[in-house]
């Protein structure tokens, strides 16, 4: 037979065995382990569980280290130190938790089989979870004496003062307070061990995260009041980074997003708005480049909020502020300019060189416009900087400030025209000399304002005026600028933009070829051989895409109407040959197409002779008005005179034209070709003239000024006139785009069909809804929409 | 091209090469760092081998413990048994040794294997255990007196209720020609916790979980021997 030896003996004596465990336990925790035998102890309490005496084991291992726990350490732990000195206390109950560990796990080898055997199939903690909880209520949880505070709220507050040690500078043993961390993680609120019930989390780390709260909430305040914006940011950066060590250092990680949470809480997030309008803020940061600076805010408040609320907010605000203040200085400028400025028929014919610079003229609107294009430039220019270099480039602000930057120039009346006119002046002078990287630049600025410009219709008139008379009068530097400043216009505004804007230049290319095409044929011609005959250049201009009115003065304004009614100028028989050659020679070429001849655009070069001038021979450029006037007196004897009544009979040019182009002629001192008698400034009724045979000058070619050529800031009426025409075609575009939603929907809610009217026009302009409903009231008055009358809310029906 | 691979990523053919050399290192010894002595009887082992596969072994050879390495408590032949596991994951083959009653003494045998393999914790050689006691386990008149015996080393060595749960339902399937037994009655006799066992079992064979379910709890209570219901073999 088999023998089992020591499990032949049926009844194994409990107290005989236990006594001998207990024995061996007391050894175990009071280090003397070494001399114990393990396979001895383990059969023992091996046996015990086999004989179904577990249950009696396990708790008679219980009740030993309950006993242990409340006689041997907790005297150790408590009575022998004094609860002020914090890392002796700190020690001790490191101590005594490290030896319990040990304990219980040497304990747990030995009960080994009861854990296995016991524990399991009667649903009880293991015996070492067991000694834990006793340890916790027998050491942590007893008060020192009645009435006074626990271990654990002892422990908590010397870790918490410890730690305020450590926040202000003072050297601490971060590894003492970790072991103590390490015992309350490794403790539960309760016996079921549930994860989130740990001791550390339930008892100490609420009460950190609230006086950490405390904290940091006084320590913000108080520096908002002390530092300096810049220093704050460096100051919250660097509390941060020490709560994270102090985690991973002192306490533990767990607790590392949440102190994270509470530093950026108070120190970032509730204080962002206060340090932003700190004196040495995010204003005060942007006034002065502090980019780096600007970064640190910028960091902070990402960590807080992806969106970036509030430094948005400072950007938008500082960006609104500075471009009003642009905006307000271009319209003080603009208003400023009549009193100090001469009017230009004055100032003109001073300075009309004999060498083609009449584009001096920019009057001191002109320089507001550039001014002000410039200056929206040198904005944007600095906030983008600010953005790529302060805030990686951040969507959210970048967006923000590109809004702000779109409401600057939207909030500014003039920005259509002062676009424009930035290109003008560009176009005429700006890009001179330049090299085509420059010039690259320059288009690419004012592209880069155009792109935030809302009402692009608007500017499109401008500059189809700007762009005819740059045309018309030969300014532009280089028709290769004017076509690639027109082919970026199309890939940022549409090919519908630049439609009519292409036909100008194609206008112009069709024109020279006619006029070669006409030189040709008169050569070609016998008997109009002769040498003397004018030649004629001409430009014909396609009327619906030539905003012709641009040639109109801009001082006596609309008074004289319309090419139809114009008064019939009369030519000299010279000219008028000319002039009728052609119209035959077009009317063979494009049959059915009417000519009208605009005069006041024209300019015409003269051969003078003055007897008295150094040269014998002035070359003289002068509108084709002032050739008529002069052409008059060459019919006149040496020294007859004309009065103006007779001038204005004979020549039929429309009253202020004469005054202006005579006022060049008789007044101005370079090209006084006539005298005028009597001599003022102003040409008044029954003042006479005649030609100026004393002339002298000593420039060969001698240039007439052609008043009000360049292209200026509009007068106000100009600019009323400019409204009222932008109006009607907005108008004619709104109806467009209802009728074209309309033909395609046949009924629609009205809220809808505004929305989407906006919408369809929104690369144009920003639509008024005042107009728009003005335009359906129209469109339903003509029959093209009706009112749904039934419907539940107000809705229009197309009517084919 | 590649070897065939288990699920952890180990070559087989390199595991292979590891079981087949640790069998080796047993029955030749080499390497041992470990004699076990018992009544008389040395193993010699290797504390990796015992380490890896037995906890309480683990914690005899690691812990602060004086080492002891006498397990004299233990009986030999079960105790090489277990060790021969260890290496081989088999049990040795007949070892009979000229016993009168093979088949009887193996039952009783295997029991005990599955005691030690439960005292020391080796949760696949109990496994084998069941397996083997569930196919020697063949009540007949012949073999009667292994029968009871192996009863008997049930009773006496182990503390749950996986064996019984073999044992009971042949115990009732039997009970025709048992009752008959004079030696069948002492055992009743001699364990009171056995008529319980019984009555659960045939109450069991009528009633399905239900009566089982309700008896538990009770006998529970009352008698120690119904406390291993719940075990699970690892």
């Amino acid at each position: 037979m088999l023998e089992t030896a020591g499990l032949n003996g049926a009844d194994v004596d409990f107290h005989t065995t236990w006594g001998i465990l207990e024995t061996a336990f007391r050894e175990i925790h009071t280090k003397n382990a070494s001399a114990l035998s393990f396979e001895e102890l383990y059969r023992n309490a091996y046996k015990i569980v086999l004989k179904k005496k577990g249950e009696e084991l396990y708790n008679r291992v219980a009740e030993f280290e309950e006993q242990w726990l409340g006689t041997n350490v907790r005297t150790l732990a408590t009575t022998n130190e004094r609860r002020e000195a914090g890392e002796k206390f700190l020690r001790s109950l490191k101590q005594a938790w490290e030896d319990h560990q040990v304990c219980m796990g040497m304990l747990t080898d030995v009960l080994m089989y009861m854990d296995r055997v016991y524990c399991t199939d009667h649903r009880q903690p293991s015996i070492f979870a067991k000694s834990m909880g006793l340890f916790r209520d027998q050491i942590l949880r007893t008060p020192v004496r009645q009435g006074a505070p626990t271990l654990l709220e002892i422990l908590t507050r010397i870790i918490l003062d410890q730690i305020q040690m450590d926040r202000d500078g003072e050297s601490i043993d971060q590894f003492l307070i970790k072991s103590n961390v390490y015992m309350l993680e490794g403790l539960y609120q309760s016996n079921q061990e549930v994860e989130d019930e740990k001791l550390y989390l339930k008892s100490f780390e609420l009460e950190f995260l609230r006086q950490s709260a405390a904290f940091y909430r006084d320590e913000g305040e108080r520096l908002l009041k002390e530092s300096d914006a810049g220093t704050y940011c460096r100051h919250a950066k660097r509390r941060i980074d020490e709560e994270n060590d102090r985690c991973r250092l002192t306490l533990s990680e767990s607790t590392t997003p949440k102190i994270q949470r509470v530093v950026e809480d108070e120190l970032i997030r509730h204080k962002m708005k206060g340090l932003i309008e700190m004196e040495s803020g995010v204003a005060f940061m942007v006034d002065n480049d502090k980019l780096h600076e600007l970064s640190l805010v910028f960091d902070l408040e990402a960590r807080v909020d992806p969106r970036k609320p509030e430094l948005t907010k400072a950007m938008q605000k500082l960006i609104t502020e500075m471009g009003t203040n642009i905006n307000n200085a271009a319209i003080a400028a603009s208003e400023a300019a009549p009193q100090n400025e001469p009017a230009p028929a004055e100032e003109q014919p001073e300075d009309g060189k004999s060498k083609a610079a009449p584009a001096k003229g920019t009057n001191q609107q002109t320089i507001a416009a550039l001014k002000w294009v410039e200056e929206i430039l040198t904005l944007k220019d600095r906030f983008d900087n600010i953005c790529k270099n302060s805030f990686a480039s951040d969507q959210t602000v970048s967006t923000a400030i590109n809004r702000s930057m779109a409401d600057v120039i939207n909030a500014f009346s003039r920005g259509s025209e002062y676009i424009s006119l930035f290109i003008d002046d560009n176009m005429k002078r700006g890009i001179k000399d330049k090299s085509e990287a420059e010039v690259d630049v320059t288009l690419e600025k004012s592209i880069v304002v155009l792109r935030y410009l809302s009402d692009k219709d608007i500017f499109e008139t401008y500059y189809k005026k700007h762009l005819c008379k740059r045309l018309l009068l030969k300014k532009s530097q280089s028709v290769e600028v004017e076509k690639q400043m027109i082919s970026r216009m199309k890939i940022e505004l549409g090919n519908s933009f630049t439609l009519k804007l292409e036909a100008m230049f194609k206008d112009m290319t069709l024109s020279e070829e006619l006029s070669n095409g006409y030189r040709n044929h008169i050569a070609g011609m016998n008997e109009d051989a002769d040498s003397k005959r004018a030649e004629l250049s001409i430009k014909v201009l396609t009327s619906m895409t030539w905003p012709l009115e641009a040639f109109r003065s801009g001082i006596d304004g609309g008074e004289q109407e319309g090419g139809g009614r114009r008064t019939r100028i009369i030519y000299p028989p010279s000219i008028l040959r000319v002039k009728e050659g052609f119209e035959r020679f077009y009317s063979q070429k494009y049959s059915g197409r009417k000519l009208t001849w605009q005069n006041n655009m024209g300019d015409s070069d003269l051969k003078a002779r003055f007897p008295n001038s150094r040269h014998a021979v002035h070359d003289v450029n002068c509108s084709t008005y002032a050739m008529l006037i002069l052409l008059l007196f060459n019919e006149l004897p040496t020294n007859a005179s004309a009065t103006l009544e007779e001038i204005e009979a004979r020549t039929n040019i429309p009253l202020d034209d004469l005054k202006r182009n005579l006022q060049s002629l008789a007044v101005a001192p370079k090209t006084r070709f006539l005298v005028k008698e009597p001599m003022s400034r102003e040409i008044n009724a029954g003042d006479r003239f005649r030609w100026n045979g004393e002339y002298n000058s000593k420039f060969l070619r001698i240039k007439v000024g052609v008043v009000s050529a360049g292209n200026k800031v509009e007068g106000d009426r100009e600019r009323k006139e400019t409204e009222k025409k932008n109006n009607d075609s907005r108008g004619f575009a709104i109806e467009a785009a209802v009728v074209r939603i309309m033909k395609q929907r046949k009924e629609l809610a009205h809220a809808q069909l505004l929305t989407e009217t906006i919408t369809q026009l929104s690369h144009q302009f920003r639509p008024d809804v005042n107009l728009i409903k003005k335009r359906l009231e129209s469109l339903i008055e003509r029959e093209y929409l009706e009112r749904v009358e039934e419907a539940p809310v107000p809705s229009y029906r197309y009517l084919a | 091209m590649s070897q065939p691979r288990d699920r952890s990523g180990v070559s087989t053919s390199s595991a292979l090469a590891l079981t087949v050399g640790v069998k080796e290192l047993y029955s030749t010894g080499l390497y041992s760092d470990l004699t076990i002595v018992c009544r008389g009887r040395e193993f010699r082992v290797h504390k990796a081998v015992l380490h890896t596969q037995s906890s309480v072994f683990r914690s005899m050879l690691g812990g602060k413990f004086r080492k002891t390495l006498a397990l004299d408590h233990d009986d030999p032949d079960v105790l090489a048994t277990l060790l021969h596991f260890l290496y081989n994951f088999t049990c040795p083959p007949n070892r009979s040794g000229g016993a009168t009653n093979p088949e009887a003494q193996a039952s009783s045998f295997t029991v005990h294997v599955y005691a030690l393999a439960d005292k020391y914790d080796v949760p696949a050689l109990r496994s084998l255990a069941v397996a083997q006691l569930t196919r020697l386990l063949d009540p007949k008149r012949e073999n009667l007196e292994g029968f009871l015996a192996a009863i008997r080393a049930i009773d006496e060595c182990t503390a749950d209720n996986t064996l019984w749960e073999i044992v009971i339902p042949r115990i009732v399937g039997n009970m025709a020609w048992l009752v008959e037994e004079e030696g069948f009655f002492a055992l009743v006799q001699e364990m009171p916790g056995l008529n319980r066992k019984l009555l659960v079992g045939s109450a069991e064979g009528f009633g399905g979980g239900r009566a089982k379910a309700v008896v538990q709890p009770q006998a529970e209570e009352q008698d120690g021997y119904y406390s291993a219901g719940g075990r699970r073999l690892g």
